[in-house]
């Protein structure tokens, strides 16, 4: 049979993808600090999937996600947040985005990428593509009145 | 001011279903940022944190120069694909195309690159060619050599007068367009409120992320069947009729 994958935004996708997300990794790299201050409770591998919810479902704004995430048992699920009365809000998003940090970003896509490269053959070359893609400004500046 | 994505991606052969293209790197940068300036950081990065790099790079016009191309091929030992400039001369044996001819005219076709010398080998294939009313046909050895220093761009370590290279050109090239929209419309990116360039840098390789996962799940996914497959219950087709 052949395996396709479901289309982005849907639970099922969120299925097949949430096992290869690595939680050990992700916990090792930005650890919960303990001691005096301000101190975080959710787990790093966690907060790592909610904001990965913003671009595998619908709701493409952190605040959005939040806000519906109580009534999505499949983000929840997906996130190892089972428990639609304790969830986290905003701040440990923000504070774990910035403690993460672009180096942090990209270590993870690197351990991700690790075995894909695995995959190639050395007897064929491999193609590399460079583009870009353009991010208009979150702006009204040029719209027409 | 907007802000530009710029990514390297490497074309994953192991999916035979489809066209799989996987993020090696990512920049987020102001929109005003010239291409040139992403193209080399991308390589040094797939080298120092990958230990890994592509063969062969595509890429558009203004992502390279003839500089940066010699560095490529001199310190990396990697090929950079791009369509010539339009403020760019061709040099012989270029013709508009570009196609490589002879002094007299014959075309002629890449035969390889001799890395030893640093030479492309160019010579007639030609099933009919023109040499047998050549006047220089006695003295010609019909194959020609030409350093790639001549012009970076068309020679390069694969000419563009190449198949190899047109083929990459005009039919892998356009494969990173699917990608990108799929990361731009789908994933949404482009429709988080980006109010600062490290939000960017943030969404970017987020996006990335997923395009991995999804990689991940298409290449990776548990290919085991239990051992008692064979006897597990079918449902039989009722006949009715």
């Amino acid at each position: 049979m052949k395996f396709e994958l479901a289309p982005t935004g849907t639970a099922t996708l969120l299925e097949q993808l949430s096992d290869f997300i690595p939680d050990g990794f992700i916990n090792e790299l930005v650890a919960v600090r303990g001691g005096r201050g301000r101190r975080r409770h959710w787990p790093s591998a966690q907060l790592y999937r909610l904001l990965l919810l913003t671009l595998l479902t619908p709701a493409h704004s952190f605040n959005l996600m939040l806000h519906l995430l109580p009534e999505q048992r499949s983000w929840r699920k997906f996130a190892h947040v089972p428990n639609r009365y304790r969830l986290p809000v905003a701040s440990p998003l923000h504070d774990f985005r910035a403690a993460l940090g672009v180096a942090g970003w990209r270590r993870v896509n690197q351990f991700l990428l690790a075995p894909l490269l695995e995959t190639l053959s050395p007897d064929r070359q491999a193609v590399g593509l460079i583009d870009a893609t353009d991010l208009p400004a979150a702006t009204s500046a040029d719209k027409k009145s | 001011m907007g802000s530009k994505k710029h990514t390297l991606r490497v074309w994953l052969q192991a999916c035979a279903s489809q066209v799989l293209l996987v993020p090696l790197g990512s920049w987020a940068a102001p929109a005003n940022r010239g291409e040139s300036l992403f193209l080399w950081p991308s390589l040094q990065y797939c080298q120092q944190r990958l230990d890994w790099l592509p063969d062969i790079v595509v890429g558009a016009m203004g992502y390279s120069s003839l500089e940066q191309q010699r560095q490529i091929r001199e310190r990396l030992g990697r090929t950079m694909l791009t369509k010539l400039r339009s403020d760019m001369n061709l040099v012989p044996p270029f013709e508009p195309g570009p196609v490589a001819v002879c002094p007299q005219g014959q075309v002629l076709s890449w035969l390889g690159w001799e890395a030893r010398d640093q030479l492309h080998w160019f010579g007639v294939t030609a099933a009919e060619p023109l040499c047998a009313q050549c006047w220089e046909q006695s003295r010609c050895a019909r194959q020609f050599s030409y350093a790639p220093a001549a012009h970076e761009i068309l020679f390069g370590q694969i000419p563009l007068a190449s198949a190899v290279a047109k083929t990459l050109l005009e039919k892998v090239r356009p494969w990173i367009e699917p990608a990108q929209a799929y990361e731009k419309n789908q994933l949404g990116p482009n429709q988080m409120f980006r109010n600062s360039l490290q939000f960017t840098w943030a969404a970017c390789l987020l996006a990335d992320a997923a395009v991995l996962l999804r990689a991940h799940a298409m290449l990776m996914r548990p290919t085991h069947t239990p051992w008692l497959q064979a006897l597990l219950p079918n449902q039989l087709p009722l006949e009715l009729d």
